[in-house]
């Protein structure tokens, strides 16, 4: 898309049961030519040391904007990172970013991928440089901000524009939260079970409560990842990580921080049988003396049947969000 | 068809380096006219190329393999997890779209023979490099899972590179009984996995004068899109093994005390090998 002559304001709609927005628009106004930039950047390489990690690299939009098929993300000369590359959806409804949190405001958040050494291993210095060298920058620059003048703030600011307009609303649970569509008996059956084993970590219509929470999974010496503790150093936030948003879950395998399980089937079978009982585990998985969650298989089935009417098609093949 | 493989160490020069694939081009060109195969000529004065194998072992409805820490429940009820899973990866071949086979050191283990240790995975991932492929297009991955007696059967003094490497990453008995094939550890147990495992595969010597099991297999895989080597591009082709094909593969196994400490090639070994043999897939290749 060409940037328009005239600057006009991105109206950003979304339905009334979401939370309130959490991004700043007074501070970061949403404009049209500020999306379109915050696009061009989104999938450009030259945000990465040699030209050719974009963020888009391994936040494909196919999937819901993760990493298909890696267990964690793979960065520059192909190394390979500590976590599953989240989704990035509904980011303008958040207060934290990152499994662990330690970013408070979608500004700053793409600071870390850039910077990280196992992802794109630049700075902010290198890519403004490179930009500044680039003619179609300039002219995107001065059709978004009204002069040609490239900083950080600025690049960080478009990232962040673009990233507020990935809205993902439109699945068979929103069709059927605004009376257009009905579950079938299985999901709605399903979306009983959920409101009744999961529902107190995964609430409300982003399906998170944004806590973090140790859920029994073993550390793993290969990323060496203790989660919320990274930025505590807190023993009591050993292994507690964000209770993620279910939306689009169909499409983010595989799953978990460190992407352990390749199905939901295995995410399940792992919350019956396999949680590890320890100091830290969540009191929501020590209910009634039983360590984890009770389902049997077809309770399995019918929530899994439940989740995929939180997958939102329109969102993955939006243009708007495409390369 | 004749091939000839120039191992380039990275002192070389680029003068030699240049001449060793001018000496490569006419020793191809040579050979393909000779034997009268002309299906490849359209890629005989090319430069080879590189390629990447990518295996990673988990178990296929549940995940990626983290030694002593992934647990997995067997067909039979049991409860496992592996705290050592390593195994041989050997005459790996690849197969072009004319059904032309270039073998990749055949039957020369210093060269053509590599362990698959899954302590050495990255992000779940163990990477074997090979060098000096020829530049096509290739459809099929042919490889085997062990030694084979031929390799073997070369002699200590003929393998004595990989021989060492293999013992230095305890996948090899002594020489008269020769290597490991597949060497799984860990524990298991019916309600929590507590109970240690030892499974050893591989030949016992020379498998004809000993009357015993051949437990060297061969295994081919198509590829879902084919692997484009060129001197520029160096495909990678990704491997998934399924490891519930051990213990719920065609043959159904339970771990017992009578077969938990197994070395060699027992009929117990034997089952497993069978089921090993079904347990890798190609699940996509990049060209880039």
């Amino acid at each position: 898309m060409e940037p328009l002559e005239k600057d006009e304001i991105y109206n950003l709609s979304f339905p009334s049961y979401f939370p309130e927005m959490t991004f700043d628009q007074s501070g970061n106004p949403v404009t049209k030519n500020g999306v379109e930039l915050g696009r061009k950047l989104f999938y450009e390489g030259k945000l990465s040391r040699n030209n050719t990690i974009s963020c888009g690299f391994c936040h494909i939009q196919e999937n819901a904007f993760t990493h298909h098929g890696h267990t964690v993300s793979h960065g520059v000369d192909d190394r390979t990172g500590i976590r599953n590359a989240p989704p990035i959806q509904n980011m303008a409804f958040l207060k934290r970013y990152m499994w662990d949190g330690v970013i408070h405001n979608l500004n700053e958040q793409p600071i870390i991928p850039i910077t990280n050494e196992d992802e794109m291993d630049s700075s902010m210095p290198e890519v403004i440089s490179k930009l500044n060298a680039d003619s179609k920058y300039k002219k995107l620059f001065r059709s978004a901000y009204g002069d040609e003048n490239i900083t950080g703030e600025r690049i960080l600011k478009a990232l962040s524009q673009f990233m507020a307009t990935m809205i993902s609303a439109d699945a068979k649970y929103d069709r059927v939260k605004q009376g257009k569509e009905n579950f079938t008996s299985e999901e709605a059956q399903g979306m009983d079970l959920f409101q009744q084993k999961c529902a107190s970590c995964h609430s409300g219509a982003l399906f998170t409560d944004e806590s973090f929470r140790n859920t029994g999974m073993f550390y793993n010496t290969q990323f060496k990842d203790a989660g919320r503790y990274r930025v505590t150093l807190d023993q009591s936030d050993w292994m507690k990580f964000r209770v993620p948003s279910l939306r689009n879950v169909e499409y983010t395998a595989p799953y978990m921080h460190d992407g352990r399980f390749y199905t939901l089937r295995a995410v399940l079978d792992y919350y019956s049988d396999n949680v590890e009982d320890n100091p830290n585990l969540d009191s929501q998985l020590t209910q009634n003396g039983h360590v984890g969650i009770a389902m049997n298989a077809q309770e399995k089935q019918f929530i899994i049947t439940f989740l995929k009417t939180l997958s939102d098609k329109n969102f993955i093949n939006d243009p708007k969000f495409a390369e | 068809m004749g091939h000839l493989i120039i191992h380039i160490t990275k002192k070389s020069t680029m003068k030699i380096y240049k001449f060793l694939s001018l000496l490569y081009i006419a020793f191809t060109f040579f050979a393909l006219t000779s034997c009268g195969n002309s299906d490849s000529e359209d890629f005989a004065n090319e430069t080879p190329g590189n390629l990447q194998l990518k295996f990673e072992n988990g178990f296929n409805n549940l995940g990626d393999i983290v030694l002593n820490q992934t647990t997995q429940t067997s067909s039979q009820g049991q409860k496992h997890q592996f705290s050592a899973l390593k195994y041989v990866i050997s005459n790996i071949s690849l197969i072009d779209e004319k059904g032309n086979e270039f073998k990749y050191n055949e039957n020369n283990p210093d060269k053509g023979a590599f362990i698959v240790d899954q302590a050495d995975a990255v992000a779940g991932i163990i990477y074997l490099n090979l060098k000096e492929i020829p530049t096509n297009n290739y459809k099929k991955i042919k490889f085997g899972l062990g030694i084979s007696q031929n390799a073997y059967l070369l002699g200590h003094d003929g393998q004595a590179e990989f021989w060492n490497k293999a013992k230095a990453k305890g996948i090899s008995w002594s020489w008269a009984a020769g290597y490991i094939f597949v060497k799984l550890e860990g524990k298991y147990g019916t309600n929590s996995p507590g109970t240690e495992f030892m499974n050893h595969t591989g030949n016992m010597g020379n498998v004809t004068a000993n009357g015993t099991p051949d437990l060297y297999r061969e295994i081919t895989l198509n590829l879902p899109s084919t692997a484009r080597v060129t001197s520029n591009i160096t495909p990678s082709i990704h491997i998934l093994a399924d490891f519930n094909q051990y213990l719920s593969g065609e043959n159904s196994l339970s771990l017992t005390s009578a077969n938990d400490m197994m070395m060699g090639s027992g009929q117990h070994l034997v089952k497993v090998t069978d089921n090993l043999t079904k347990m890798f897939k190609v699940d996509h290749v990049h060209n880039d």
